[in-house]
């Protein structure tokens, strides 16, 4: 059959083509090609991917990439007088020769160099034929990003562990805190290859004898924060010069405010860095979700929940204030100390009667107290989608397993004392969960995610009962913040005074707002600042009414 | 009986040495790949008893519909540039070469039904090609979707065609390769004026051929100009000048010509080959494993591959004459594939195509192609049951 026959033969045409060519690339070319194949002398490293750039809600830039210049080398084909060369020109080199002379692909002697620098090296180590000076991508930052410089965090070289636990190369950079760490993998985007080609010595014959793979730039992030508040909130901290804010928006779980003072300029953050290790007002705390502050009187907030759910107070409750609280031998002062008389339950929140929650907390009792806390299974973070979050320490039978427990531990409870300690942040979750009556967003930080729901499940009315307390403290013209009352601006909130063992109290403020339909809460914290009233709510208020101004 | 032996034998060998190759460029792919070997051998073993000559000859339709679910599964759910497999845990799976073996087994069904007049059968065997050629066209995988047109071709071919037919199928890829100069696109219109006024054909099939000839060398250009991406371009391209291309394919085919030269008569040695790893040639163990052997096992070691796979191919050959009605189909349209793939995959090592991601049947590293490739035989040797 005919056909079978013309597919015969172009089976052998097809084969006596390629036997042709095979005869032309392997007999009469192979001489040509095996040179080729001999001096292939390649080598590959790495072109980092630029991060991924960061801004403010509004779009506003806080970090971005330029090139900086780099040395890279083959250590085997290094000689020793071209190290020394090197050594001249640019001071002390991070790698000795020692630990990396048989390493046989490129490594990097030096990164981020100045242009200047750069310049010098090219024109005296033309000798020098191994070297190779690149550009690479480098963090840098805006003026503006000193004010979120915790919520930003930094970047820098990839520790052993990193290195080893994502897969990374010595000399990568990698997020090292705030959302530079959180969200690394995002901003880190996807690193390239240049190649170069070598001839045996190690000389470079060509320097780009294969396309490189292009790096792919990190993704953008968008943060929910407003850059411009956090400058505000900055020039209102000037003579403070410790302390934090967080706010955020509970129907969103957006954070609006994040602010930790003293804080780094991630501008010169590498210059400065043994400055700011050794700082005794430690500028690397991130005090936002690090700090952990006795909440002093904001707590009795929970003292009032704890109390009303245990049947132990009432709405119409009323106690006495002689200006002291005593139990067995001792005796707590108020800290008005010719006493408040007798208060209500709304009255003793708005002026902030530690003897009445004295009170309260004896009735409770200890045992009572933690196993009430423990039914109401508070978060013991805020659930931020950031790493490092600090647990707070609160009373129940977890957080205070094996520690000593007495009759009168909870006296010092009732008023945000004793063991108690939380972070600004978390004291601004349970504002947001008593003005959202029970339900509030975890924080996030990234605009667009979509946040998970926390829950404190209680009668609304107890609720309720709170956030009427909480607008008295400032409507009232005895509430401790009722001297910043002003009738245009619907707020509540609840001061702190926290006493503690490094010198003045530290002034609490953690309030939400507007009162008819709570949306933001905010808490600020002024280390050894006084009275709450006194410096964190009038911060507090102001930053607010600008967050409502943005709004409109 | 004692001549099937010889298609198990060439095939067993052509892995054996696809294997040892695979084992120098990488011990992770050789054992990945020999567990494959081992896992479909065992499966088709188990499942060949089972295997009747009528389910080969009925299922056809089945196979294929199931592969077009599976290759819009592809498309769904693949997110990134290149939709072509669906993981199974231990391998890849790519059902596009699913998809082969469905589309032999519902054409030779459709070509060989007599009670249909040839002309609706060729409609209906058009119509059932251009399904998966545009769903593998969209992933996209520009070799297999013309491995399907050459198997649809071959099997339409031999059922019997219009020649005039034929004539336009094979006319199409020339004038569309022709319209890249003025030139030779004069140079083809004059040879096929001559061809028709010497011709005694009907009239209008004349003005049919040089009108549908008309429209392809048009459209071509705007094609190639417009639809395409320059990397597309640069990749359909770079073998003819692959020394000078700046793209990362035209580089590879030219490491590939390197790597074959220098391996020279004799070879380099098993393992002594410098071209194969991540610098020189990245697909050493998929695309251009030809190149790697003929680096490593010289010309001598070629022409025994090649020996290998002309006896293979020229016993398929053997049996489409021997055999009648859909079998002979079947075993044409599994010699197409075959051969569609021995050729360009091989052609494109030695810079003489463009590379599109084909397999050397056997040999290339990968799943889905060596379980094609096993059934296709176990479904030759069932046919003669």
């Amino acid at each position: 059959m005919n056909k079978i026959r013309l597919l015969r033969a172009s089976l052998w045409l097809v084969l006596t083509i390629i036997l042709i060519r095979l005869v032309q690339f392997q007999v009469i070319e192979h001489r040509y090609l095996l040179q080729k194949a001999t001096y292939n002398f390649l080598k590959e490293y790495k072109i980092h991917a630029p991060r991924g750039k960061i801004y403010d809600r509004n779009g506003i830039l806080l970090a971005s990439w330029k090139p900086a210049f780099r040395i890279m080398a083959i250590p085997k084909f290094l000689k020793d007088e071209d190290y020394k060369t090197l050594q001249e020109l640019l001071g002390n080199l991070p790698i000795d020769p020692d630990t990396l002379k048989n390493k046989g692909n490129y490594v990097e002697i030096k990164g981020n160099l100045p242009y200047e620098e750069t310049i010098k090296l090219l024109e005296k180590s033309i000798n020098i034929k191994s070297i190779v000076i690149d550009a690479d991508p480098v963090r840098v930052h805006t003026p503006y990003s000193k004010y979120a410089a915790h919520l930003i965090g930094y970047v820098s070289e990839a520790s052993k562990e990193e290195i080893k636990r994502f897969n990374l190369d010595p000399g990568d950079f990698i997020g090292k805190a705030g959302v530079e760490r959180s969200f690394d993998s995002l901003l880190r985007g996807e690193d390239g290859a240049r190649f170069i080609a070598l001839d045996s010595r190690g000389n470079v014959v060509s320097l780009n004898p294969r396309p490189p793979e292009e790096p792919v730039e990190g993704e953008e992030i968008f943060l929910t924060i407003d850059i411009k508040l956090q400058a505000l909130l900055d020039s209102l901290f000037e003579k403070y010069p410790r302390g934090a804010a967080f706010g955020m928006n509970i129907k969103t779980g957006e954070v609006i405010i994040f602010y930790s003072k003293p804080y780094f300029n991630p501008e010169s953050l590498i210059t400065r860095w043994t400055d700011y290790v050794s700082d005794k007002e430690k500028p690397l705390l991130n005090r936002v979700l690090q700090g952990l502050y006795p909440p002093g009187s904001t707590f009795k907030l929970i003292t009032t929940l704890v109390g009303l759910y245990t049947g132990t107070l009432k709405e119409n409750t009323v106690y006495y204030c002689p200006g002291g609280f005593t139990f067995g031998n001792r005796t707590w002062l108020c800290w008005r100390t010719e006493g408040h008389g007798s208060l209500n339950l709304i009255e003793a929140i708005a002026q902030s009667c530690n003897v009445y929650f004295n009170n309260v907390g004896a009735r409770i009792g200890t045992q009572k107290f933690i196993e009430t806390l423990d039914s109401f299974n508070l978060p013991e973070k805020t659930g931020i989608d950031l790493i490092g979050e600090y647990t707070v320490l609160i009373p129940t039978s977890k957080l205070l397993k094996n520690r000593l427990l007495l009759p009168s531990s909870v006296i010092n409870w009732s008023i945000g004392q004793g063991e108690i300690q939380v972070t600004p942040a978390w004291m601004a979750l349970v504002t947001g969960l008593i003005a959202g009556n029970g339900k509030c967003p975890e924080p996030i930080v990234r605009k667009g995610d979509k946040p998970k729901y926390l829950y404190l499940n209680l009668p609304p009315k107890y609720f309720e009962i709170v956030k009427e307390g909480m607008r008295m403290v400032v409507e009232s013209p005895q509430g401790t913040a009722g001297y910043l009352y002003d009738p245009s601006f619907k707020i509540a909130g609840k001061t702190g005074t926290a006493q503690n063992p490094h010198g003045k109290e530290h002034s609490w403020f953690t309030c939400f707002f507007p009162y008819d339909d709570p949306t933001y809460v905010l808490t600020v914290v002024v280390e050894n600042a006084g009275h709450g009233s006194e410096a964190a709510a009038p911060i507090a208020i102001n930053i607010a009414k600008r967050i409502m101004n943005e709004e409109k | 009986m004692r001549r099937n032996n010889l298609l198990i034998i060439t095939a067993l060998i052509l892995i054996a040495i696809g294997l040892t190759e695979l084992y120098f460029i990488g011990k992770s792919y050789f054992f990945s790949q020999l567990s494959k070997v081992l896992i479909f051998v065992a499966f088709l073993g188990v499942l060949s008893p089972f295997m009747k000559k009528e389910h080969i000859l009925n299922y056809g339709p089945f196979l294929y519909h199931i592969s077009l679910v599976l290759l819009v599964i592809v498309l769904i759910v693949g997110k990134g540039k290149v939709n072509r497999w669906i993981n199974l845990g231990f391998m890849q799976l790519q059902p596009s070469e699913i998809a082969k073996l469905g589309l032999i087994l519902i054409l030779s069904k459709i070509l060989s039904d007599n009670k249909k007049p040839t002309k609706s059968r060729l409609i209906k065997a058009s119509f059932y090609t251009l399904i998966p050629f545009i769903l593998v066209l969209l992933q996209p995988d520009l070799g297999t979707a013309l491995t399907f047109l050459f198997i649809a071709f071959l099997m339409s071919w031999l059922s019997g065609i219009d020649p005039f037919i034929t004539r336009l199928i094979i006319l199409t890829p020339i004038t569309m390769i022709a319209s890249a100069h003025l030139v030779s696109t004069l140079i083809l219109y004059l040879l096929l004026l001559v061809f028709l006024l010497i011709s005694k054909e009907a009239i209008y099939k004349k003005v049919l051929t040089i009108g549908f000839l008309t429209i392809v060398s048009l459209s071509t250009p705007f094609v190639w100009q417009k639809v395409l991406k320059p990397y597309q371009r640069d990749r359909l391209t770079a073998f003819l000048n692959p020394e000078k291309s700046k793209s990362k394919e035209g580089w590879q085919i030219y490491q590939a010509k390197i790597a074959i030269g220098s391996g020279g008569i004799f070879g380099k040695g098993p393992g002594r080959g410098t071209q194969k790893g991540l610098a020189f040639l990245p697909a050493a163990h998929t695309d251009f494993i030809f190149s790697s052997m003929g680096e490593e096992f010289g010309l001598i070691g070629l022409i025994i591959i090649l020996t290998a796979f002309m006896a293979f191919l020229s016993f398929l050959l053997r049996k489409i004459e021997l055999e009648e009605g859909q079998e002979k189909l079947i075993i044409a349209g599994i010699f197409a594939c075959f051969f569609f793939h021995f050729t360009v995959n091989i052609l494109s090592n030695l810079s003489l195509l463009p590379v599109v991601g084909i397999p050397l049947p056997f040999i290339t590293y990968g799943g889905s192609h060596l379980l094609i490739e096993l059934t296709a035989i176990l479904i030759i040797l069932k046919l003669e049951d």
